[in-house]
């Protein structure tokens, strides 16, 4: 029987001579390369607020490779938003591709695990959208994030205080640890400003019926109802409190209020509700306008869409390690985790969301949220004042008058 | 479900569609799905329970995957008008989305109910499911009526899809909490007990709502599951199900 030989004689000099090609192709060896592992809930209850996050990196990997400074191969794992699913991910990038960076992560419960994987393996981590004071006591080196707490806080609470001033305000909050610790933080401060808050209570996030804890907020007589829980959990409560007509001063939602989905599915029941944000298109910080702009451009060219705010945390997060491996990249070599990591640390960079530091914690130094409400089609920055571009109703309409 | 709560949000979205007016519509492809699973489940050997749990298992996890590609991972919500209006009753608020729903699923549980008892289909299948031997020798086909079974069952569930997608948005995983839901109510209610099953819901909401009022959230849960336990406890068979044994 005829024997195949692995490697004929003319085969194996065309491969000769294209590896030569290529290794001596001008750019091939200054050129350095960065290979970077996202992990990301892209299926299961966080799947659109993965995916969002997903298309910003994703831009962020194809505008660093189009600029020529840096080859970056972009491996990206979907965690099911299973923590289990999360460290296998973790562990499969760090240990068996090599990469020298992580990015990605919605929700703490997420976030942490994959943090922990980063530090035993030495690979610096930015988490995308990540609250837990806890992740940033730890001492860790390799731990980065672009969100923090305490620019919940101040802008929840300030809007509250300054500006809706009621006597009583209800918190409800999902259970997941960011969420449980802003509700805390935010009874503490305003129990610290004298302002009552009679209603206090966690639930599981995904519960279809929210009636007997609206009804406990509305028997308590709270004016304002600030609720710490996600973009669905909104969708499915405001409905709920038209029905019961629970006539609030303000509804104030902590995550997730951005997506146009509020406007689009709520209708009339959404107007005038508050939620916060990072950024929105439009909506900058002084000195980013360019960056902001060019951002939203490059987003509609390469999805035709606009850009979720979340997908500019995404952005931020890869932009960040990016310019991190480029100070390395100049000497044109494989960029290494410890490249990363030095680069992160001493990192000064304007993105279009805002100027990027991180402080000794891995903490983003110049975090804000703003307030926005919903006015007509649009959401309208209300506070903080030296970025409102509108002014914000206050009291909302009863909803018989809307 | 899912799939027909996705075939129910469309038909809202681009044809203005009421949630009740789309139930046949989101009936059809799930069922049509359960008919195709026919072939599958006949292959499943001994012990028959336990390796279909595991086949249907994986199967919704294909079928998670195929939604999301089909309609991606984005939050669908049927916010047909007026439905969040709320009205009184009994001197209570209830949404009026919800008593439709309510209405609506009665009223499905009545023709299921006719169906079972009042025709010859009905019996048949009663009769297979409990003496399957028994029912071939009295000329009955017992695979036929696994067939009839599976798309009944599918065609229920799809409609189920839009009325669920009304109060609760819909992802390619939403299925998973209704199911534990169905299954606690399903050994709470009595396995087989129709009747069961509708005391078992009403009696486990009106539980879980008050514990939630009176107590908190956390007791949603503490309250369902513990009543489940006290039952199986005081009644193995759930609330209307047989003598066990």
């Amino acid at each position: 029987m005829h024997q195949r030989r692995p490697c004929g004689t003319r085969a194996c000099l065309i491969l000769l001579l294209l590896t030569a090609g290529f290794a001596f192709h001008p750019g091939a060896a200054d050129t350095a390369t960065l290979r970077l592992g996202e992990i990301n809930p892209l299926t299961g209850r966080f799947a659109a607020h993965g995916a969002a996050l997903h298309r910003g990196i994703q831009l962020a990997v194809e505008e660093a490779n189009a600029s020529g400074t840096l080859r970056v191969t972009l491996a990206t794992r979907d965690d099911e938003a299973r923590p289990d699913r999360a460290v296998a991910a973790a562990e499969e990038l760090t240990t068996r591709l090599r990469v020298a960076a992580l990015v990605g992560g919605y929700v703490d419960t997420l976030v942490g695990p994959i943090s922990e994987v980063a530090e035993r393996q030495k690979v610096p981590y930015v988490a995308t959208a990540s609250l837990d004071e806890r992740l940033t006591q730890r001492g860790y080196r390799y731990f980065f994030r672009i969100s923090h707490l305490r620019a919940y806080v101040d802008s929840m609470v300030g809007i509250v205080q300054e500006v809706f001033k009621p006597q009583s305000v209800a918190i409800l909050f999902s259970a997941t640890p960011g969420a449980s610790q802003l509700a805390r933080r935010q009874r503490e401060r305003l129990e610290q400003a004298r302002v009552q808050v009679p209603v206090f209570e966690m639930f599981t996030s995904g519960i279809a019926d929210f009636t007997p804890l609206l009804a406990r907020v509305r028997d308590s007589g709270a004016e304002v109802l600030i609720a710490d829980t996600f973009f669905a959990d909104h969708l499915v409560m405001v409905r709920q409190l038209r029905a019961l007509e629970v006539n609030l001063k303000a509804f104030l939602g902590a995550f997730g209020m951005e997506f146009p989905e509020v406007v689009r599915d709520l209708g009339p029941s959404g107007q005038f509700l508050f939620g916060t944000t990072g950024w929105e298109p439009g909506t900058t910080e002084p000195g980013t306008e360019a960056a902001s702009r060019a951002f939203v451009d490059g987003y509609r060219r390469r999805f035709g869409t606009q850009p979720p705010p979340l997908a500019m945390h995404g952005y931020v997060g890869a932009r960040a390690i990016l310019a991190a491996a480029e100070r390395a990249a100049s000497r044109g070599r494989e960029v290494g985790p410890e490249d990363v990591r030095l680069g992160l640390q001493s990192l000064d960079l304007t993105t279009p969301l805002q100027r990027l530091q991180f402080d000794s914690r891995g903490e983003a130094k110049h975090y804000r949220r703003l307030i926005v409400q919903i006015q007509g089609s649009t959401r309208v920055v209300v506070y903080p004042p030296d970025r409102a571009t509108g002014k914000p109703i206050y009291p909302m309409p009863p909803w018989d008058k809307r | 479900m899912v799939l027909g709560a996705y075939v129910g949000e469309h038909l809202w979205r681009l044809a203005g569609w009421s949630p009740i007016l789309a139930m046949p519509l989101a009936a059809l492809p799930a069922m049509l799905l359960a008919v195709a699973s026919r072939p599958l489940l006949a292959r499943v050997g001994e012990p028959f329970v336990l390796r279909s749990i595991v086949l249907t298992f994986g199967a919704s996890l294909l079928i998670q995957s195929g939604l999301q590609t089909a309609f991606t991972a984005d939050f669908r919500l049927i916010a047909a008008p007026g439905w969040d209006r709320g009205i009184s009753l009994f001197g209570a608020r209830v949404a009026r989305g919800r008593l439709l729903i309510a209405g609506a699923a009665l009223a499905v549980l009545a023709l299921l109910h006719l169906l079972l008892t009042r025709t010859f289909f009905g019996k048949s299948l009663r009769a297979v499911s409990l003496d399957r031997e028994g029912a071939a020798l009295a000329g009955i086909n017992p695979a036929g009526v696994d067939r009839v079974v599976l798309a009944l069952g599918g065609a229920l569930a799809g409609a189920t899809g839009p009325l669920f997608a009304s109060i609760q948005y819909v992802t390619p995983s939403a299925g998973i909490g209704p199911t534990l839901i169905a299954i606690v109510l399903t050994i709470f209610g009595g396995v087989g007990s129709m009747s069961g099953l509708l005391l078992g819901g009403l009696l486990l909401g009106l539980a879980e709502g008050l514990a939630a009022w009176a107590g908190g959230a956390p007791w949603r849960e503490v309250t369902s599951l513990g009543l489940l336990l006290l039952l199986l406890r005081w009644r193995g068979t759930g609330l209307v199900g047989g003598r066990a044994g």
